[in-house]
């Protein structure tokens, strides 16, 4: 790569380093390291939260697979406008009144403190394993690209993000975000535009070979629940899945939390309604216009390009045919079947995943993006790594120190205290991350193991939510429900293995409210008093008295 | 301090109001934005 592409990537990650640092002010006290003492504007927390959602999965796997795919993966995000407007009348105002720093906090008060602790333990574990694989896809790409050590490719990804995080917590997290959103987007559009000058033919007929290819083919509204990508799985599967990982994962909450006001919380939330399905279009559109470009200019055989050096060495005369009836081939589903067996060679030689759609875009910013655009465009890959990465290590740290450390193990402590072992639990994390990352790449499936696995409760934990709502609702049922929800997505994971995972957050939802309900149904007399407010956004709940000191 | 100590809290009705008025204006920007997706499959697909 061009060392001005290097000189790029370079300033830009320093420059945030450093943005990071700076924005560290105010982080003495532990609501300051987490909260930002409760003083952001709307725009940049809404920024934020859309950065911590986008990862570099996002920018090198969504839009390859807008490339192999076409547009239809936009439909899983239908359901998010309307998860985002209930949001922001029920549990945005709900928890921000309630003074916590974290999500589970709150189910103490309403219910128990098992409770509490049994979903914020299925918080940590997983999303320390998720930051580990978010840490690890783009890793595995810049390792294959760059010809990088694995181990190096973690560094680079992780460490700077860990340094800003460590150091400046939610302030400097929030504030590195909405610089790297700029970045991410700019990038983004200048890649767009760059792809339609460099196609020889106008943006219409560009269109229309996008088109003939399948890939502008957006709708799909058959009911098929073994297809995840249907107008219906995005809308309801989607719905549910959006009101959970906004309105329960801490990585999410804790932004709005550091919001001026309920109001500024409410409306951070309705930039992600507006724009992140336009935003989503745009990453897909870069693939699909990748698509038309290599039909028009000569497309590697194999993306992968550490594949493609070991296949030629392995079977050179093999690869060597097969490349020359490629290029020959001007028809897409000869091109597709031969690129199969291609893949399949890969296979064979590597012992490796040969899946190679995440390939697709870094392969063509370096062999054909101008001087300078392909170091922007790799610098706001990284950026959107750090995003998820910085976001993710500050709330695990949350989660450790305020439901863990400071609820089992020192209750009271000065501020400084909570400080420094905030800071060592983000490196603890980044580290773990940083180790799961270089184990996953080996192991191949464990992204995807990681993946099932949060679906197995991410429905459930928004039914304990939902159920906090609910006046008739006790603690009893609100554990029970909890278990009985992931035993049920278990049941349908392995029962009716196709059912595709946006289901199972309905599925574990609506058990946990039922059961819940029917055993608070038989259980209410017996318990105390509720201890948080039943109405969402009216009453909020009363203060834990006996931990008002650190609530400054 | 936060600005919490001046808000005032919202009733009921008030509440619903503003879940109407942010719910039609979220899907309203929602139904162009499937409106041009849909426009982006037909309009090249001939």
């Amino acid at each position: 790569m061009h060392p001005l592409n290097w000189v790029i990537i370079i300033g830009w990650l320093s420059y945030v380093v450093i943005t990071g640092l700076r924005r560290s002010r105010g982080t003495k006290e532990i609501e300051g390291y987490f909260l930002a003492n409760r003083s952001l504007p709307w725009w940049a927390v809404g920024l934020s939260v859309m950065a911590t959602q986008l990862s570099a999965v996002t920018m090198i796997g969504t839009t390859g697979q807008g490339a192999t795919d076409g547009m239809r993966f936009v439909q899983f995000y239908f359901g998010l406008p309307i998860a985002m407007v209930i949001l922001g009348v029920t549990l945005v105002p709900f928890l921000h009144r309630a003074h916590v720093y974290t999500a589970y906090e709150y189910l103490e008060r309403r219910f128990d403190a098992k409770t509490r602790a049994l979903t914020a333990f299925l918080f940590l574990v997983s999303r320390g394993m998720s930051c580990g694989t978010i840490v690890a896809a783009p890793a595995v790409v810049f390792s294959a690209i760059f010809g990088w050590p694995i181990g190096v490719s973690c560094a680079v990804i992780g460490l700077p993000a860990v340094a800003y995080t460590m150091i400046g917590g939610v302030q400097a997290v929030t504030w590195v975000d909405v610089k790297q959103m700029y970045l991410i987007v700019g990038a983004l559009l200048a890649v767009v535009i760059t792809l339609l000058v460099q196609i020889p033919v106008p943006a219409g007929e560009a269109l229309r070979v996008a088109a003939a290819g399948g890939r502008l083919h957006v709708f799909d509204f058959s009911f098929n629940l073994s297809n995840t990508y249907t107008f219906w799985s995005g809308l309801i599967g989607g719905a549910f899945l959006m009101l959970s990982y906004f309105g329960t994962d801490q990585s999410q909450v804790q932004r709005y939390l550091a919001a001026k006001s309920v109001d500024e919380a409410r409306t951070s939330l309705l930039i992600s309604a507006y724009w992140k399905i336009p935003l989503q279009a745009l990453v897909l559109l870069v693939g699909v216009l990748v698509f038309v470009f290599y039909q028009y200019h000569p497309q590697p055989l194999l993306f992968n390009p550490a594949h493609e050096r070991a296949v030629k060495a392995a079977m050179p005369a093999e690869y060597a045919d097969l490349e020359a009836r490629y290029n020959a081939s001007h028809l897409l589903v000869e091109r597709n079947a031969l690129r199969g067996q291609a893949l399949d060679m890969a296979a064979i030689v590597t012992h490796e995943p040969v899946k190679d759609v995440n390939y697709i875009i870094p392969r063509f910013v370096i062999d054909h993006l101008p001087i300078g655009l392909a170091g922007l465009f790799i610098a706001a890959v990284i950026a959107a790594a750090m995003n998820a990465i910085s976001g993710e290590l500050n709330s695990l740290s949350t989660t450790t120190v305020i439901d863990f450390y400071r609820r089992w193990i020192r209750a009271e402590a000065p501020d400084a205290h909570f400080l420094m072992v905030s800071r060592a639990a983000t490196g603890i994390w980044g580290l773990f991350a940083c180790i799961v990352a270089t184990y996953a790449v080996s192991l191949g499936s464990l992204i995807e193991v990681v993946n099932r696995f949060g679906s197995f409760f991410y429905g459930s934990i928004l039914g304990v939510f939902l159920l906090a709502m609910m006046p008739r609702a006790r603690a009893l049922g609100a554990f029970v429900g909890l278990i009985a929800g992931m035993v049920a997505v278990g049941a349908v994971n392995f029962g009716a293995p196709s059912v595709s995972f946006l289901w199972h957050n309905v599925v574990g939802a609506t058990t946990v409210v039922i059961v819940g309900l029917v055993l608070s149904a038989f259980s209410g007399s017996s318990e105390p008093a509720l201890r948080g407010a039943a109405v969402p956004a009216l009453t909020p709940p009363a203060r834990d008295s006996a931990r008002d000191s650190s609530y400054r | 301090m936060t600005n919490e100590a001046t808000e005032r809290e919202p009733t009921r009705e008030e509440l619903r109001r503003r879940f109407r008025v942010t719910l039609v204006r979220v899907m309203s920007v929602q139904v162009v934005t499937l409106l041009l997706l849909w426009l982006l499959q037909h309009a090249f697909s001939s």
